[in-house]
């Protein structure tokens, strides 16, 4: 009884604020990681379109050949995923309402860009992963003026 | 800092002085050392020469040393000591 009557009356005093958690305290964004991530899956669907299917008949070529296109699936799905996440914490956490107006088409920009990765896990589409890129390349920019930069865009491969 | 903590959760903090020697495995509030008007609240793992070594108790969504590096010493505000309880309001978040 005591004790919650002296947490209700310190709980009513003013307290200076400590952060616990990331996004907002961090204030670290940077459209890379979307990118890194979107240039896995063009580079995946790439592999998997050069992919050749064994001879019929040589059990060993074929075993390998369905482990090597397993994995080249998953890893695709796996990066298609990262990417919508990245994206989507640039466009939820990062973009605030004033950057509408700079940017009418942001939220389009995302959502377009948000649906292209899951295209390119439903599809070995090589079209939907380089359309991926480019809504990429199309935030890196608007995310880069709304800082008031103009980094280039700069690919790993 | 999920499960030690909740959002909004009042703890009591003891300021340490000059020769700040807070305790491995605390809690303690420090100054973000790049973003100079917050303070963090995160469990010191370790002392290492270039600082503080600080991690959050829920390691999937907390941004600590992890990412910041060791926390120069001098940012170190204090250590927590205790608590509040939760008012009704605030339970079961």
């Amino acid at each position: 009884m005591l004790r919650s009557a002296l947490s209700a009356l310190a709980c009513a005093l003013p307290a200076a604020v400590a952060e616990a958690h990331c996004d907002g305290p961090c204030g670290v964004y940077d459209p890379a990681s979307a990118r890194v991530a979107a240039e896995a899956v063009l580079s995946m669907t790439k592999k998997l379109k050069a992919l050749e299917a064994p001879a019929a008949g040589d059990a060993a070529a074929l075993a390998a050949y369905n482990n090597t296109f397993g994995r080249y699936v998953a890893i695709k799905e796996e990066e298609a995923q990262k990417t919508k996440k990245e994206l989507l914490i640039l466009w939820t956490d990062y973009f605030k309402p004033d950057h509408l107006a700079t940017f009418p088409d942001l939220h389009d920009t995302f959502w377009k860009a948000a649906k292209l990765c899951s295209a390119c896990k439903v599809n070995i589409d090589q079209a939907k992963a380089e359309e991926l890129m480019a809504a990429v390349e199309k935030i890196h920019g608007m995310f880069w003026q709304s800082k008031g930069r103009s980094d280039a865009w700069v690919t790993a491969s | 800092m999920q499960p030690t903590l909740e959002p909004g959760d009042r703890v009591l903090v003891r300021r340490l002085g000059r020769d700040p020697t807070p305790s491995l495995g605390s809690v303690v509030v420090t100054w973000h050392p790049q973003r100079s008007k917050l303070r963090l609240i995160k469990r010191l793992k370790s002392v290492e020469e270039t600082g503080l070594w600080l991690l959050g108790d829920n390691p999937a969504e907390s941004i600590d040393s992890r990412q910041l590096g060791a926390v120069p010493t001098k940012l170190l505000i204090g250590e927590v000591v205790g608590r509040l309880l939760r008012g009704r309001s605030e339970q079961g978040r």
